[in-house]
């Protein structure tokens, strides 16, 4: 929420940590929530269905920027932006290999430029590597 | 130095070693919140004691012909019957699929829902045990192989508390829960990402595969050429757990509630408030039993509730806070066609506390045998901390 410059009263995200069983200060005991995969692996679709609807706007009372974010760099060069989403969400860009293919599974499944960029963005914050950030 | 100041459940419960076994039972627990009135469900129409102390809410004897048949208890082995609203499960009890446990419950006596709840759910005696819930030690302590997201549900907005733990669970309100929304453009397209994404990931590669599963499926129009569930939360929370088994989708333990057993006031005794929950619990589990007779030998659900309610009707021709309940176990497997536990009786003397059926079968004596023989998880220590469990032999 943070990355993406978003507002929010956080009632959506309350019930989104419930679902996903990470709700804040709610682990049982003093050491916290395991940070190994299998404890959150097993239930992703939660995590999936957050991503998607934020990066939609179709979490109540929540908002991101990220186009506000985008248009700072933004070359309307679609590889670019995507360089520029996932630097912004992953730290760095993704090998020019992972980028294309991505960006050719969206394409493939019939999504516009501006689809893509959204599609994208609401998967890489539902990606293994984003989980862990 | 930090070990030495922490609780000594804490080591037990971070280092747990995992059992590793095949699949056993899919496990149904369905929890009967608000305290039931087992007294009115399992009815000991065999003891005068229970009609002193209920002269208005007391089911009528079977053979009591002032009654209508309707309102009669059905009996079950001429000491105990079933309240006439539970008598959809005459069938499962007659194959010998139903037994039931009654004078069951937990040793804690404050006869608080809050307190009662917490201590079940997780599985211990009293607030210094891990906070964990049961299902979800046993599911910590358990490698079946099985890495499937729906192995745990909890059937509602979040899991039960007895979910709770270290192994991830999941919240389904419906098995539509369990799909990403949004317009079906959009959906391929993010679901052609996610498929991109989790190309090396075996655990997201299985979530995708379930989502492909569900979304064949159609709640609203599912129809057992056995049985219609009832048109209530409880009945949908049981034909979804059918839906899910016949799906095949790895499903382990299923967590379902419900509520609306805190009858104080007007429970009613043939009609009313009560008898319509005994009538959804009856026929829920009727239909699950019936839909699910393929799966019998691989499926087990107990039903369980916090406490009993007091043996003498009160004033508002309700039932207050009490302690010995009932729980009832359904499946292939189960020692079934009878009442289980040892009586205590309702006569003075017998009862205890203010007035309350007295508990002569721990719940977790109940659990642990299902546990181990069913479910093939011998950890029983772990699951329930500090207690050493005497089996019921409930089930086979």
């Amino acid at each position: 929420m943070l990355i993406l410059n978003a507002e929010t009263d956080g009632i959506a995200l309350h019930e989104y940590l419930v679902r996903m069983g990470q709700l804040y200060f709610n682990w049982p005991t003093p050491d916290g929530y395991p940070d190994y995969s299998e404890a959150w692996q097993g239930n992703l679709m939660p995590r999936w269905q957050f991503a998607f609807a934020l990066i939609r706007d179709e979490l109540k009372n929540t908002k991101h920027n990220l186009q506000s974010l985008l248009d700072v760099s933004s070359t309307g060069i679609l590889q670019d932006d995507v360089d520029s989403i996932t630097s912004l969400l992953l730290g760095s860009p993704l090998e020019r290999f992972a980028r294309n293919e991505i960006i050719d599974s969206v394409r493939a499944a019939g999504a516009t430029d501006e689809e893509t960029r959204q599609i994208i963005a609401a998967s890489i914050i539902a990606s293994p590597a984003f989980q862990w950030r | 130095m930090l070990t030495q100041t922490l609780p000594t459940w804490l080591p037990r419960l971070s280092f747990a070693p995992v059992n590793t076994a095949p699949r056993g039972d899919t496990l149904v627990v369905a929890f009967l919140r608000g305290a039931a009135d087992v007294l009115n469900m399992v009815v000991p129409h065999g003891e005068d004691a229970y009609y002193q102390l209920r002269p208005s809410l007391g089911i009528a004897r079977p053979d009591d012909s002032r009654k209508k048949k309707e309102e009669r208890t059905v009996d079950l082995d001429g000491f105990f019957g079933l309240h006439p609203n539970m008598s959809p499960l005459i069938e499962a009890w007659q194959s010998e699929q139903l037994a039931i446990i009654h004078a069951c419950g937990a040793p804690d006596e404050s006869r608080s829902h809050f307190k009662a709840m917490e201590l079940m759910e997780r599985g211990v005696d009293d607030e210094r045990g891990p906070a964990s819930g049961w299902i979800g030690r046993h599911l910590a302590t358990l490698n079946t192989g099985n890495s499937s997201p729906l192995r745990a549900v909890g059937m509602g907005t979040r899991p039960q508390r007895s979910l709770s733990g270290s192994f991830p669970v999941s919240a389904l309100r419906s098995i539509a829960d369990f799909h990403l929304g949004g317009d079906p453009r959009a959906l391929q397209q993010m679901r052609a990402a996610l498929e991109t994404v989790y190309a090396e990931d075996i655990l997201g590669q299985d979530t995708l595969s379930i989502m492909d599963t569900l979304q064949k499926l159609d709640v609203q129009n599912y129809q057992s050429p056995f049985t219609n569930y009832p048109d209530t939360e409880f009945g949908l929370a049981l034909k979804q757990t059918a839906m899910l088994i016949k799906a095949d989708v790895g499903l382990e333990v299923s967590a379902i509630d419900l509520g609306g057993w805190d009858t104080h006031f007007a429970q009613g005794s043939s009609t009313g408030l009560m008898p319509n929950l005994m009538k959804d619990l009856a026929e829920g589990l009727a239909a699950f039993h019936a839909d699910m007779a393929d799966h019998m030998n691989q499926l087990t659900t107990v039903t369980m509730s916090e406490f009993g309610r007091r043996a003498s009707e009160n004033g508002s021709l309700g039932t207050d806070h009490g302690h010995g309940s009932m729980m009832m176990v359904l499946g292939g497997n189960v020692d079934g066609g009878k009442v289980h536990g040892r009586w205590p009786g309702l006569a003075e003397g017998q009862l205890i506390g203010p007035g309350d059926l007295a508990v002569t079968t721990d719940y977790r004596d109940v659990l642990s045998e299902i546990l181990t023989k069913r479910l093939n998880n011998p950890a029983t220590n772990e699951i329930f901390p500090n207690y050493q469990p005497t089996i019921p032999n409930v089930v086979l």
